[in-house]
Protein backbone atom coordinates (compact mmCIF):
# COMPACT_ATOMS: atom_id res chain seq x y z
CA UNK A 1 0.00 0.00 0.00
CA UNK A 2 3.19 2.45 0.49
CA UNK A 3 2.08 5.95 0.75
CA UNK A 4 -2.08 5.22 0.84
CA UNK A 5 -1.51 3.57 4.21
CA UNK A 6 -1.10 7.10 5.62
CA UNK A 7 -4.74 8.15 4.69
CA UNK A 8 -5.74 5.18 6.55
CA UNK A 9 -3.98 5.63 9.72
CA UNK A 10 -3.48 9.06 10.36
CA UNK A 11 -5.73 10.88 12.65
CA UNK A 12 -5.56 7.73 15.02
CA UNK A 13 -4.40 7.91 18.48
CA UNK A 14 -3.27 4.28 18.36
CA UNK A 15 -2.04 2.31 15.62
CA UNK A 16 -1.61 -1.44 15.90
CA UNK A 17 -0.05 -3.41 12.95
CA UNK A 18 0.19 -7.01 12.49
CA UNK A 19 1.44 -8.66 10.03
CA UNK A 20 3.90 -11.71 8.67
CA UNK A 21 7.51 -11.93 8.19
CA UNK A 22 10.24 -14.14 7.14
CA UNK A 23 13.65 -14.20 8.73
CA UNK A 24 14.50 -17.50 8.66
CA UNK A 25 15.53 -17.16 12.32
CA UNK A 26 12.89 -18.55 14.46
CA UNK A 27 10.12 -20.85 14.46
CA UNK A 28 6.93 -20.50 12.29
CA UNK A 29 4.65 -18.84 14.47
CA UNK A 30 6.90 -17.01 16.79
CA UNK A 31 6.00 -13.39 17.40
CA UNK A 32 8.29 -10.16 17.06
CA UNK A 33 7.55 -7.01 18.31
CA UNK A 34 8.98 -3.91 16.80
CA UNK A 35 9.08 -0.29 17.51
CA UNK A 36 9.21 2.43 15.38
CA UNK A 37 12.46 3.36 16.42
CA UNK A 38 13.91 0.54 15.97
CA UNK A 39 12.49 0.44 12.21
CA UNK A 40 14.42 3.26 11.50
CA UNK A 41 17.49 2.00 12.36
CA UNK A 42 17.03 -0.92 10.77
CA UNK A 43 18.57 -2.14 7.41
CA UNK A 44 14.37 -3.57 6.12
CA UNK A 45 14.01 -3.01 2.36
CA UNK A 46 10.43 -2.65 2.10
CA UNK A 47 9.01 -4.17 -1.46
CA UNK A 48 6.48 -1.11 -1.90
CA UNK A 49 9.71 1.66 -0.65
CA UNK A 50 7.39 3.43 1.76
CA UNK A 51 7.32 1.09 4.66
CA UNK A 52 6.04 2.50 8.36
CA UNK A 53 8.90 4.09 8.75
CA UNK A 54 8.63 6.19 5.40
CA UNK A 55 5.69 6.99 6.46
CA UNK A 56 6.86 8.31 10.27
CA UNK A 57 9.25 10.06 8.39
CA UNK A 58 6.76 12.08 6.26
CA UNK A 59 4.25 12.71 8.32
CA UNK A 60 6.46 14.50 10.98
CA UNK A 61 8.24 16.31 7.87
CA UNK A 62 4.69 17.70 6.85
CA UNK A 63 2.80 17.71 9.80
CA UNK A 64 0.13 15.17 9.36
CA UNK A 65 -0.76 13.57 12.35
CA UNK A 66 0.71 10.22 13.25
CA UNK A 67 -0.15 7.54 15.71
CA UNK A 68 1.39 8.67 19.42
CA UNK A 69 1.82 4.95 20.51
CA UNK A 70 2.59 2.30 17.83
CA UNK A 71 2.89 -1.31 17.93
CA UNK A 72 3.84 -3.60 15.07
CA UNK A 73 3.30 -7.32 15.91
CA UNK A 74 5.08 -9.61 12.87
CA UNK A 75 4.65 -13.31 13.30
CA UNK A 76 6.64 -15.79 11.38
CA UNK A 77 6.08 -17.34 8.65
CA UNK A 78 6.80 -20.46 6.87
CA UNK A 79 6.56 -19.94 3.40
CA UNK A 80 5.36 -16.88 1.96
CA UNK A 81 6.41 -17.24 -1.50
CA UNK A 82 3.24 -20.46 -2.36
CA UNK A 83 0.38 -18.82 -3.36
CA UNK A 84 -2.83 -20.84 -1.40
CA UNK A 85 -5.39 -19.88 0.87
CA UNK A 86 -4.39 -21.68 3.65
CA UNK A 87 -2.26 -21.01 6.39
CA UNK A 88 0.86 -23.60 6.12
CA UNK A 89 0.71 -26.88 8.71
CA UNK A 90 3.32 -25.53 10.89
CA UNK A 91 1.09 -21.70 11.34
CA UNK A 92 -2.05 -23.70 11.34
CA UNK A 93 -1.45 -26.04 14.60
CA UNK A 94 -0.54 -22.69 15.99
CA UNK A 95 -3.13 -19.95 14.72
CA UNK A 96 -5.06 -20.27 18.43
CA UNK A 97 -2.15 -19.73 20.40
CA UNK A 98 -1.09 -17.05 18.39
CA UNK A 99 -4.67 -15.42 18.10
CA UNK A 100 -4.45 -15.64 22.05
CA UNK A 101 -0.74 -14.21 22.36
CA UNK A 102 -1.77 -11.78 19.54
CA UNK A 103 -4.80 -10.47 21.65
CA UNK A 104 -3.03 -10.47 25.10
CA UNK A 105 -0.81 -8.09 23.90
CA UNK A 106 -3.11 -5.71 22.20
CA UNK A 107 -4.95 -5.70 25.48
CA UNK A 108 -1.88 -4.66 27.35
CA UNK A 109 -0.72 -2.14 24.93
CA UNK A 110 -4.16 -0.55 24.78
CA UNK A 111 -4.28 -0.43 28.33
CA UNK A 112 -0.87 1.35 29.32
CA UNK B 1 38.86 -11.57 -14.93
CA UNK B 2 35.34 -10.04 -15.22
CA UNK B 3 34.10 -7.86 -11.79
CA UNK B 4 30.44 -8.10 -11.12
CA UNK B 5 28.61 -4.90 -9.84
CA UNK B 6 25.24 -6.22 -8.39
CA UNK B 7 22.20 -3.81 -7.33
CA UNK B 8 20.19 -5.29 -5.20
CA UNK B 9 17.66 -4.66 -4.45
CA UNK B 10 16.99 -1.95 -7.05
CA UNK B 11 14.92 0.95 -5.06
CA UNK B 12 11.86 2.66 -5.99
CA UNK B 13 9.76 0.61 -8.11
CA UNK B 14 6.70 -1.39 -7.40
CA UNK B 15 7.94 -4.77 -6.56
CA UNK B 16 10.94 -6.48 -6.57
CA UNK B 17 14.34 -6.66 -9.00
CA UNK B 18 17.83 -7.05 -9.20
CA UNK B 19 20.36 -5.65 -12.00
CA UNK B 20 24.01 -7.59 -12.36
CA UNK B 21 25.97 -6.17 -14.34
CA UNK B 22 29.40 -7.91 -15.79
CA UNK B 23 32.57 -6.11 -16.28
CA UNK B 24 35.44 -7.29 -18.69
CA UNK B 25 39.49 -7.05 -17.88
CA UNK B 26 39.02 -3.05 -18.74
CA UNK B 27 36.51 -2.18 -16.75
CA UNK B 28 33.97 -1.52 -19.65
CA UNK B 29 30.41 -3.26 -19.72
CA UNK B 30 30.33 -6.49 -20.62
CA UNK B 31 27.04 -7.69 -20.08
CA UNK B 32 23.92 -6.30 -17.91
CA UNK B 33 20.89 -8.58 -16.80
CA UNK B 34 17.49 -6.72 -15.34
CA UNK B 35 16.36 -9.77 -12.66
CA UNK B 36 13.25 -10.07 -11.84
CA UNK B 37 13.65 -12.49 -9.02
CA UNK B 38 9.58 -12.16 -7.38
CA UNK B 39 6.99 -14.28 -8.67
CA UNK B 40 2.80 -13.57 -8.61
CA UNK B 41 1.14 -17.46 -9.25
CA UNK B 42 -2.36 -15.71 -10.41
CA UNK B 43 -3.30 -17.38 -13.12
CA UNK B 44 -2.74 -21.07 -11.77
CA UNK B 45 -4.85 -19.75 -8.27
CA UNK B 46 -8.03 -18.43 -10.28
CA UNK B 47 -8.51 -22.25 -11.09
CA UNK B 48 -11.87 -23.17 -10.40
CA UNK B 49 -13.05 -20.04 -8.56
CA UNK B 50 -16.42 -18.63 -9.89
CA UNK B 51 -15.82 -15.93 -12.69
CA UNK B 52 -18.00 -13.43 -10.82
CA UNK B 53 -14.96 -13.86 -8.25
CA UNK B 54 -12.10 -12.55 -10.38
CA UNK B 55 -12.66 -8.78 -10.22
CA UNK B 56 -11.75 -9.26 -6.14
CA UNK B 57 -9.34 -11.78 -6.87
CA UNK B 58 -7.05 -10.05 -9.40
CA UNK B 59 -6.67 -6.66 -6.98
CA UNK B 60 -4.65 -8.73 -4.68
CA UNK B 61 -1.55 -8.81 -7.38
CA UNK B 62 -0.93 -5.25 -6.67
CA UNK B 63 -1.65 -2.83 -4.19
CA UNK B 64 -0.39 -0.15 -5.81
CA UNK B 65 -2.94 -0.76 -9.20
CA UNK B 66 -5.23 -3.17 -8.06
CA UNK B 67 -7.80 -0.61 -9.96
CA UNK B 68 -6.19 -1.95 -13.09
CA UNK B 69 -6.99 -5.39 -12.54
CA UNK B 70 -10.36 -4.70 -11.56
CA UNK B 71 -11.36 -3.13 -14.03
CA UNK B 72 -9.70 -5.15 -16.72
CA UNK B 73 -11.11 -8.15 -14.84
CA UNK B 74 -14.87 -6.86 -14.58
CA UNK B 75 -14.46 -6.10 -18.44
CA UNK B 76 -13.63 -9.76 -19.49
CA UNK B 77 -16.43 -10.70 -17.29
CA UNK B 78 -18.77 -8.33 -19.05
CA UNK B 79 -17.42 -10.29 -22.16
CA UNK B 80 -17.49 -13.51 -20.79
CA UNK B 81 -21.00 -13.34 -19.83
CA UNK B 82 -22.18 -11.70 -23.03
CA UNK B 83 -23.97 -8.44 -21.33
CA UNK B 84 -23.74 -4.81 -22.26
CA UNK B 85 -23.10 -2.42 -19.79
CA UNK B 86 -26.01 0.55 -19.25
CA UNK B 87 -24.24 3.77 -20.38
CA UNK B 88 -24.40 5.60 -17.07
CA UNK B 89 -22.06 2.62 -15.37
CA UNK B 90 -19.37 2.96 -18.25
CA UNK B 91 -19.13 6.58 -17.31
CA UNK B 92 -18.97 5.72 -14.19
CA UNK B 93 -16.14 3.30 -14.13
CA UNK B 94 -14.44 5.60 -16.81
CA UNK B 95 -14.94 8.50 -14.49
CA UNK B 96 -13.28 5.71 -11.76
CA UNK B 97 -10.66 4.94 -13.74
CA UNK B 98 -9.17 8.30 -14.74
CA UNK B 99 -9.39 9.58 -11.14
CA UNK B 100 -7.41 6.44 -10.31
CA UNK B 101 -4.69 7.56 -13.01
CA UNK B 102 -4.42 10.74 -11.73
CA UNK B 103 -3.80 9.88 -8.33
CA UNK B 104 -1.67 7.08 -9.33
CA UNK B 105 0.44 8.81 -12.33
CA UNK B 106 1.50 11.71 -9.06
CA UNK B 107 2.29 9.38 -6.83
CA UNK B 108 5.03 8.13 -9.65
CA UNK B 109 5.98 11.87 -11.07
CA UNK B 110 6.61 13.09 -7.29
CA UNK B 111 7.71 10.16 -5.24
CA UNK B 112 8.38 7.10 -7.25
CA UNK B 113 10.30 8.89 -10.05
CA UNK B 114 10.43 12.36 -9.38
CA UNK B 115 13.60 11.86 -7.19
CA UNK B 116 15.74 12.01 -10.16
CA UNK B 117 14.84 14.91 -11.76
CA UNK B 118 13.53 17.02 -8.83
CA UNK B 119 16.64 16.33 -6.21
CA UNK B 120 18.88 15.47 -8.90
CA UNK B 121 20.22 12.15 -10.70
CA UNK B 122 23.44 12.39 -9.16
CA UNK B 123 22.47 13.80 -5.94
CA UNK B 124 23.39 11.61 -2.75
CA UNK B 125 21.46 8.54 -2.51
CA UNK B 126 20.30 9.89 1.39
CA UNK B 127 18.40 12.62 -0.46
CA UNK B 128 16.45 10.97 -3.74
CA UNK B 129 13.29 10.14 -1.55
CA UNK B 130 10.34 11.48 -0.92
CA UNK B 131 11.51 13.65 1.78
CA UNK B 132 14.33 15.30 -0.57
CA UNK B 133 11.42 15.85 -3.39
CA UNK B 134 10.26 18.09 -0.37
CA UNK B 135 13.17 19.82 0.73
CA UNK B 136 13.39 20.83 -2.88
CA UNK B 137 10.03 22.42 -4.02
CA UNK B 138 8.90 23.26 0.04
CA UNK B 139 6.41 21.48 2.63
CA UNK B 140 3.20 23.37 0.72
CA UNK B 141 3.44 21.40 -2.35
CA UNK B 142 4.46 18.38 -0.62
CA UNK B 143 1.49 18.78 1.66
CA UNK B 144 -0.48 19.77 -1.77
CA UNK B 145 0.65 16.16 -3.30
CA UNK B 146 -0.87 14.10 -0.02
CA UNK B 147 -3.74 16.38 -0.16
CA UNK B 148 -5.26 15.83 -3.80
CA UNK B 149 -4.35 12.14 -3.91
CA UNK B 150 -6.31 11.91 -0.28
CA UNK B 151 -9.04 13.21 -1.38
CA UNK B 152 -9.38 11.31 -4.89
CA UNK B 153 -8.99 8.16 -2.93
CA UNK B 154 -11.68 9.46 -0.72
CA UNK B 155 -14.24 9.97 -3.42
CA UNK B 156 -12.64 5.89 -4.66
CA UNK B 157 -13.43 4.81 -1.55
CA UNK B 158 -16.75 6.37 -1.16
CA UNK B 159 -18.06 4.57 -4.49
CA UNK B 160 -15.70 1.37 -4.81
CA UNK B 161 -16.29 0.19 -1.38
CA UNK B 162 -12.39 -0.29 -0.79
CA UNK B 163 -9.55 1.55 -2.21
CA UNK B 164 -7.16 -0.86 -2.11
CA UNK B 165 -9.52 -4.16 -3.24
CA UNK B 166 -12.53 -2.36 -4.66
CA UNK B 167 -15.43 -4.21 -4.63
CA UNK B 168 -17.33 -2.22 -6.94
CA UNK B 169 -17.26 -3.25 -10.88
CA UNK B 170 -19.53 -6.37 -11.56
CA UNK B 171 -20.00 -8.11 -14.76
CA UNK B 172 -22.74 -5.75 -16.60
CA UNK B 173 -22.14 -2.94 -14.42
CA UNK B 174 -21.23 -1.06 -11.18
CA UNK B 175 -22.79 -1.70 -7.48
CA UNK B 176 -23.33 1.44 -6.92
CA UNK B 177 -23.91 4.99 -9.07
CA UNK B 178 -23.96 8.90 -7.89
CA UNK B 179 -26.66 10.63 -6.68
CA UNK B 180 -27.07 14.31 -7.65
CA UNK B 181 -25.50 15.38 -4.52
CA UNK B 182 -22.69 13.27 -4.50
CA UNK B 183 -21.86 14.61 -8.49
CA UNK B 184 -21.57 18.35 -6.90
CA UNK B 185 -18.31 16.35 -4.79
CA UNK B 186 -16.87 14.88 -7.65
CA UNK B 187 -17.10 17.82 -9.70
CA UNK B 188 -15.58 20.00 -6.70
CA UNK B 189 -12.51 17.31 -6.74
CA UNK B 190 -12.32 16.71 -10.46
CA UNK B 191 -11.87 20.87 -10.91
CA UNK B 192 -8.87 21.02 -8.40
CA UNK B 193 -7.15 18.00 -9.83
CA UNK B 194 -7.19 19.71 -13.39
CA UNK B 195 -5.99 22.92 -11.58
CA UNK B 196 -3.38 20.28 -9.84
CA UNK B 197 -2.82 18.46 -13.31
CA UNK B 198 -1.50 21.98 -14.75
CA UNK B 199 0.56 23.04 -11.55
CA UNK B 200 2.49 19.74 -11.69
CA UNK B 201 2.84 20.86 -15.79
CA UNK B 202 4.45 24.36 -14.74
CA UNK B 203 6.83 22.19 -11.93
CA UNK B 204 7.99 19.83 -14.88
CA UNK B 205 8.60 22.52 -16.83
CA UNK B 206 10.43 24.82 -14.03
CA UNK B 207 12.35 22.01 -12.55
CA UNK B 208 13.29 19.72 -15.60
CA UNK B 209 12.82 20.95 -18.90
CA UNK B 210 14.17 24.32 -17.49
CA UNK B 211 17.53 22.62 -16.50
CA UNK B 212 19.78 22.05 -19.68
CA UNK B 213 21.95 19.35 -17.94
CA UNK B 214 19.06 17.23 -17.29
CA UNK B 215 17.39 17.86 -21.06
CA UNK B 216 20.52 16.64 -22.31
CA UNK B 217 20.36 13.41 -19.94
CA UNK B 218 16.72 12.66 -21.08
CA UNK B 219 17.72 12.93 -25.38
CA UNK B 220 20.89 11.32 -24.81
CA UNK B 221 21.66 8.29 -26.92
CA UNK B 222 21.97 5.98 -23.39
CA UNK B 223 18.15 6.31 -22.90
CA UNK B 224 17.02 5.98 -26.03
CA UNK B 225 15.23 3.15 -27.94
CA UNK B 226 13.86 2.88 -31.73
CA UNK B 227 11.27 0.32 -30.83
CA UNK B 228 7.21 -0.25 -31.56
CA UNK B 229 4.90 1.33 -29.17
CA UNK B 230 1.66 0.23 -28.30
CA UNK B 231 -1.65 1.62 -26.67
CA UNK B 232 -5.05 2.17 -26.08
CA UNK B 233 -7.38 4.50 -28.50
CA UNK B 234 -10.75 5.58 -29.10
CA UNK B 235 -12.33 5.50 -32.50
CA UNK B 236 -10.72 8.47 -33.31
CA UNK B 237 -7.16 7.45 -32.64
CA UNK B 238 -7.13 9.69 -28.96
CA UNK B 239 -5.85 8.55 -25.91
CA UNK B 240 -7.77 6.50 -23.96
CA UNK B 241 -7.36 4.57 -20.52
CA UNK B 242 -10.50 2.57 -19.95
CA UNK B 243 -11.38 1.10 -23.51
CA UNK B 244 -11.23 1.56 -27.30
CA UNK B 245 -8.82 -0.46 -29.80
CA UNK B 246 -5.11 -1.94 -29.56
CA UNK B 247 -3.01 -0.18 -31.64
CA UNK B 248 0.61 -0.16 -32.21
CA UNK B 249 2.57 2.30 -33.96
CA UNK B 250 6.02 1.50 -35.80
CA UNK B 251 9.40 2.74 -34.68
CA UNK B 252 8.66 5.47 -37.74
CA UNK B 253 5.41 6.00 -36.44
CA UNK B 254 3.53 4.63 -39.04
CA UNK B 255 0.35 2.30 -37.81
CA UNK B 256 1.53 -1.33 -37.64
CA UNK B 257 -1.69 -3.07 -36.74
CA UNK B 258 -5.06 -1.75 -34.58
CA UNK B 259 -7.45 -4.47 -32.85
CA UNK B 260 -9.89 -5.15 -30.14
CA UNK B 261 -8.77 -7.65 -27.24
CA UNK B 262 -10.59 -10.63 -27.99
CA UNK B 263 -7.89 -10.67 -31.21
CA UNK B 264 -4.55 -10.28 -28.88
CA UNK B 265 -3.03 -13.91 -29.35
CA UNK B 266 -2.65 -13.42 -33.27
CA UNK B 267 -0.89 -10.43 -32.73
CA UNK B 268 1.35 -10.96 -29.41
CA UNK B 269 3.59 -13.51 -28.29
CA UNK B 270 5.65 -14.40 -25.18
CA UNK B 271 9.30 -15.91 -24.51
CA UNK B 272 11.25 -16.68 -22.20
CA UNK B 273 14.69 -16.56 -20.34
CA UNK B 274 16.61 -18.52 -18.39
CA UNK B 275 18.08 -15.02 -15.93
CA UNK B 276 14.35 -14.04 -14.80
CA UNK B 277 10.76 -15.28 -14.43
CA UNK B 278 9.18 -12.53 -15.89
CA UNK B 279 8.30 -13.07 -19.44
CA UNK B 280 9.22 -10.94 -22.65
CA UNK B 281 6.28 -10.13 -24.53
CA UNK B 282 6.60 -9.24 -28.29
CA UNK B 283 4.80 -8.74 -32.02
CA UNK B 284 4.41 -12.23 -33.17
CA UNK B 285 3.78 -10.52 -36.63
CA UNK B 286 7.62 -8.95 -36.78
CA UNK B 287 9.27 -12.07 -34.49
CA UNK B 288 11.91 -12.13 -32.02
CA UNK B 289 15.62 -10.62 -32.89
CA UNK B 290 16.62 -10.83 -29.71
CA UNK B 291 17.22 -7.57 -27.42
CA UNK B 292 17.80 -5.41 -30.60
CA UNK B 293 15.33 -2.48 -31.30
CA UNK B 294 14.51 -1.26 -34.97
CA UNK B 295 11.51 -2.09 -36.94
CA UNK B 296 12.90 -5.78 -37.56
CA UNK B 297 12.80 -6.34 -33.97
CA UNK B 298 9.08 -7.24 -32.56
CA UNK B 299 10.48 -5.62 -29.12
CA UNK B 300 7.20 -2.62 -27.91
CA UNK B 301 6.71 -0.52 -25.45
CA UNK B 302 3.75 0.33 -23.38
CA UNK B 303 2.95 3.19 -20.63
CA UNK B 304 2.63 6.79 -20.66
CA UNK B 305 5.18 7.36 -23.59
CA UNK B 306 4.13 4.64 -25.61
CA UNK B 307 0.39 5.44 -25.04
CA UNK B 308 1.22 9.12 -26.53
CA UNK B 309 3.26 7.68 -29.79
CA UNK B 310 0.58 4.93 -30.44
CA UNK B 311 -2.19 8.08 -30.56
CA UNK B 312 -3.51 10.55 -32.70
CA UNK B 313 -3.26 12.82 -29.67
CA UNK B 314 -5.42 13.56 -26.29
CA UNK B 315 -9.40 13.99 -26.50
CA UNK B 316 -9.45 17.17 -23.90
CA UNK B 317 -7.93 20.57 -24.85
CA UNK B 318 -5.21 21.50 -22.38
CA UNK B 319 -3.58 17.53 -22.24
CA UNK B 320 -4.13 18.11 -25.88
CA UNK B 321 -1.56 21.63 -25.88
CA UNK B 322 0.39 19.41 -24.37
CA UNK B 323 0.97 17.18 -26.02
CA UNK B 324 1.93 19.19 -29.15
CA UNK B 325 4.43 20.99 -26.56
CA UNK B 326 6.14 17.66 -26.33
CA UNK B 327 6.18 16.84 -29.78
CA UNK B 328 6.92 20.18 -30.80
CA UNK B 329 10.40 20.21 -28.20
CA UNK B 330 11.62 17.23 -28.94
CA UNK B 331 11.52 17.05 -32.68
CA UNK B 332 8.67 15.02 -33.55
CA UNK B 333 6.61 11.81 -33.48
CA UNK B 334 7.84 9.19 -32.25
CA UNK B 335 9.95 10.36 -29.97
CA UNK B 336 12.60 7.51 -28.31
CA UNK B 337 14.06 9.18 -25.21
CA UNK B 338 12.87 6.76 -22.64
CA UNK B 339 13.28 9.88 -19.89
CA UNK B 340 10.63 11.58 -21.51
CA UNK B 341 7.96 9.15 -19.99
CA UNK B 342 8.07 11.51 -16.92
CA UNK B 343 7.15 14.15 -19.51
CA UNK B 344 4.17 11.95 -20.72
CA UNK B 345 3.44 10.97 -17.77
CA UNK B 346 2.24 14.76 -16.91
CA UNK B 347 -0.01 14.73 -19.94
CA UNK B 348 -1.87 11.58 -19.43
CA UNK B 349 -2.40 13.57 -15.47
CA UNK B 350 -4.13 16.18 -17.36
CA UNK B 351 -5.87 14.18 -19.55
CA UNK B 352 -7.13 11.96 -16.67
CA UNK B 353 -8.33 14.76 -14.70
CA UNK B 354 -9.78 16.84 -17.67
CA UNK B 355 -11.66 13.28 -18.64
CA UNK B 356 -12.39 13.35 -14.99
CA UNK B 357 -14.22 16.38 -14.98
CA UNK B 358 -16.34 15.82 -18.30
CA UNK B 359 -17.57 12.79 -16.86
CA UNK B 360 -18.44 14.58 -13.49
CA UNK B 361 -20.24 16.59 -15.04
CA UNK B 362 -22.32 14.52 -17.49
CA UNK B 363 -25.99 14.34 -16.54
CA UNK B 364 -26.27 10.71 -17.31
CA UNK B 365 -23.33 10.02 -14.52
CA UNK B 366 -26.12 9.76 -11.80
CA UNK B 367 -28.49 7.78 -13.18
CA UNK B 368 -30.03 4.60 -11.13
CA UNK B 369 -29.55 2.69 -14.37
CA UNK B 370 -26.02 1.51 -13.52
CA UNK B 371 -26.00 -2.40 -14.11
CA UNK B 372 -27.65 -5.29 -16.31
CA UNK B 373 -27.96 -8.58 -14.96
CA UNK B 374 -26.05 -11.73 -16.65
CA UNK B 375 -28.45 -14.44 -18.11
CA UNK B 376 -26.55 -15.95 -20.73
CA UNK B 377 -24.05 -18.97 -20.09
CA UNK B 378 -20.66 -17.97 -20.01
CA UNK B 379 -17.26 -19.53 -21.85
CA UNK B 380 -14.79 -16.99 -23.04
CA UNK B 381 -13.91 -13.34 -22.05
CA UNK B 382 -11.42 -10.51 -22.89
CA UNK B 383 -11.11 -8.00 -20.91
CA UNK B 384 -8.13 -4.45 -21.56
CA UNK B 385 -7.28 -1.22 -20.13
CA UNK B 386 -4.63 0.80 -19.87
CA UNK B 387 -2.73 0.70 -16.46
CA UNK B 388 -0.39 3.41 -15.33
CA UNK B 389 2.10 1.17 -16.30
CA UNK B 390 1.03 -0.21 -20.01
CA UNK B 391 -1.69 -2.15 -21.26
CA UNK B 392 -3.22 -4.94 -19.09
CA UNK B 393 -4.87 -8.03 -20.99
CA UNK B 394 -7.15 -10.49 -18.87
CA UNK B 395 -8.36 -13.46 -20.41
CA UNK B 396 -10.38 -15.57 -18.78
CA UNK B 397 -12.27 -19.21 -19.83
CA UNK B 398 -14.85 -21.09 -18.12
CA UNK B 399 -17.05 -24.44 -17.68
CA UNK B 400 -20.58 -23.59 -17.95
CA UNK B 401 -21.32 -23.12 -14.67
CA UNK B 402 -18.73 -20.18 -14.78
CA UNK B 403 -16.02 -21.46 -12.83
CA UNK B 404 -12.21 -20.48 -14.23
CA UNK B 405 -10.42 -23.10 -16.59
CA UNK B 406 -7.85 -21.08 -17.68
CA UNK B 407 -6.68 -17.78 -16.83
CA UNK B 408 -4.46 -15.45 -19.23
CA UNK B 409 -2.78 -12.49 -17.86
CA UNK B 410 -0.74 -10.23 -19.86
CA UNK B 411 0.35 -7.33 -17.54
CA UNK B 412 1.70 -3.80 -18.37
CA UNK B 413 5.41 -4.57 -17.04
CA UNK B 414 5.55 -7.32 -19.35
CA UNK B 415 5.06 -5.76 -22.50
CA UNK B 416 7.99 -3.70 -21.36
CA UNK B 417 10.44 -6.15 -20.00
CA UNK B 418 11.86 -6.70 -23.26
CA UNK B 419 12.82 -2.88 -23.88
CA UNK B 420 13.18 -2.11 -19.69
CA UNK B 421 16.26 -4.93 -19.84
CA UNK B 422 17.53 -3.24 -23.21
CA UNK B 423 17.55 0.09 -21.35
CA UNK B 424 19.48 -1.03 -18.38
CA UNK B 425 21.97 -2.72 -20.49
CA UNK B 426 22.76 0.22 -22.29
CA UNK B 427 22.50 3.02 -19.54
CA UNK B 428 25.31 0.54 -18.38
CA UNK B 429 27.10 0.78 -20.90
CA UNK B 430 27.13 4.23 -21.65
CA UNK B 431 27.59 5.19 -17.98
CA UNK B 432 30.34 3.10 -16.63
CA UNK B 433 33.39 2.87 -18.43
CA UNK B 434 37.25 1.69 -17.45
CA UNK B 435 35.49 0.50 -14.32
CA UNK B 436 34.33 3.91 -12.92
CA UNK B 437 31.00 3.20 -10.39
CA UNK B 438 29.30 5.75 -7.81
CA UNK B 439 26.53 5.67 -6.48
CA UNK B 440 25.18 8.38 -8.66
CA UNK B 441 26.28 6.25 -12.17
CA UNK B 442 24.31 3.38 -10.48
CA UNK B 443 21.08 5.43 -9.76
CA UNK B 444 20.98 7.34 -13.25
CA UNK B 445 21.21 3.12 -14.33
CA UNK B 446 18.22 2.46 -12.16
CA UNK B 447 16.41 5.51 -13.90
CA UNK B 448 16.81 3.58 -17.05
CA UNK B 449 13.98 0.94 -15.73
CA UNK B 450 12.70 3.68 -13.19
CA UNK B 451 11.06 5.52 -16.01
CA UNK B 452 8.86 2.80 -17.12
CA UNK B 453 7.26 2.52 -13.87
CA UNK B 454 7.68 -0.95 -13.72
CA UNK B 455 5.67 -3.36 -11.33
CA UNK B 456 6.85 -6.65 -11.16
CA UNK B 457 4.46 -8.46 -8.13
CA UNK B 458 2.34 -8.40 -10.83
CA UNK B 459 4.83 -9.05 -13.59
CA UNK B 460 6.10 -12.25 -13.01
CA UNK B 461 4.87 -15.91 -13.48
CA UNK B 462 5.19 -19.68 -12.35
CA UNK B 463 3.16 -22.53 -13.72
CA UNK B 464 2.97 -24.59 -10.16
CA UNK B 465 2.30 -21.34 -8.50
CA UNK B 466 5.32 -21.03 -6.15
CA UNK B 467 9.26 -19.73 -6.86
CA UNK B 468 11.06 -22.30 -9.28
CA UNK B 469 14.67 -22.82 -7.71
CA UNK B 470 17.44 -24.17 -9.95
CA UNK B 471 20.67 -24.81 -8.41
CA UNK B 472 23.51 -25.93 -10.27
CA UNK B 473 27.07 -25.99 -9.66
CA UNK B 474 29.91 -25.93 -11.02
CA UNK B 475 33.83 -26.88 -10.92
CA UNK B 476 36.83 -24.89 -12.12
CA UNK B 477 36.29 -26.76 -15.49
CA UNK B 478 32.92 -25.53 -15.74
CA UNK B 479 31.60 -28.98 -15.39
CA UNK B 480 28.43 -29.58 -13.28
CA UNK B 481 28.81 -31.65 -10.05
CA UNK B 482 25.83 -30.83 -8.47
CA UNK B 483 22.21 -29.80 -9.57
CA UNK B 484 19.03 -29.08 -6.78
CA UNK B 485 15.91 -28.30 -8.20
CA UNK B 486 12.32 -27.96 -6.89
CA UNK B 487 10.29 -28.19 -10.14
Amino acid sequence: MGFSLLDIISGYENLIIVDSILTGEKEPGYIYEMKIEELLEGDLKPAHYAGIPDLYLLAKKINIPFPEKVLILAVEVKDPFEIKEEFSDEIKSKISEIEKKVEERIKEFLIT
Amino acid sequence: MAKKIEVDPITRLEGHGKIEIFLDDKGNVEKAYFVVPELRGFEIFSLGKPAELMPQITPRICGVCPTAHHMASAKACDDLFKVEVPSAAKKLREMFYNMFMVEDHTLHFYILGGPDFIVGPDAPKAERNVLGVINKVGLEIGKKVIGIRREIRELMTYLGGKIIHPVWALPGGVSKGLTKDDQKKFIEIAEKSVDFALFTLKALKDIVLANKKYVEVITSDTYTHKTYYMGLVDDNNKVNFYDGWIRVVDPEGKEFAKFKVQDYQKYLAERSEPWTYIKFLYLKNVGWKGFVDGKDSGIYAVAPLARLNASDGMATPRAQEAYEELYSTLGGKPVHHTLAMHWARVIEIIYAAERFLELAKDEEIASDKIRNVPTETPEEGFGVVEAPRGTLYHHYQTDEKGLITKANLLVATQNNSARIAMSVEKAAKGLIKEGKVDDGILNMIEMAFRAYDPCHACGTHSVPGRIPIKVTIYDHKKEVVKELKNI
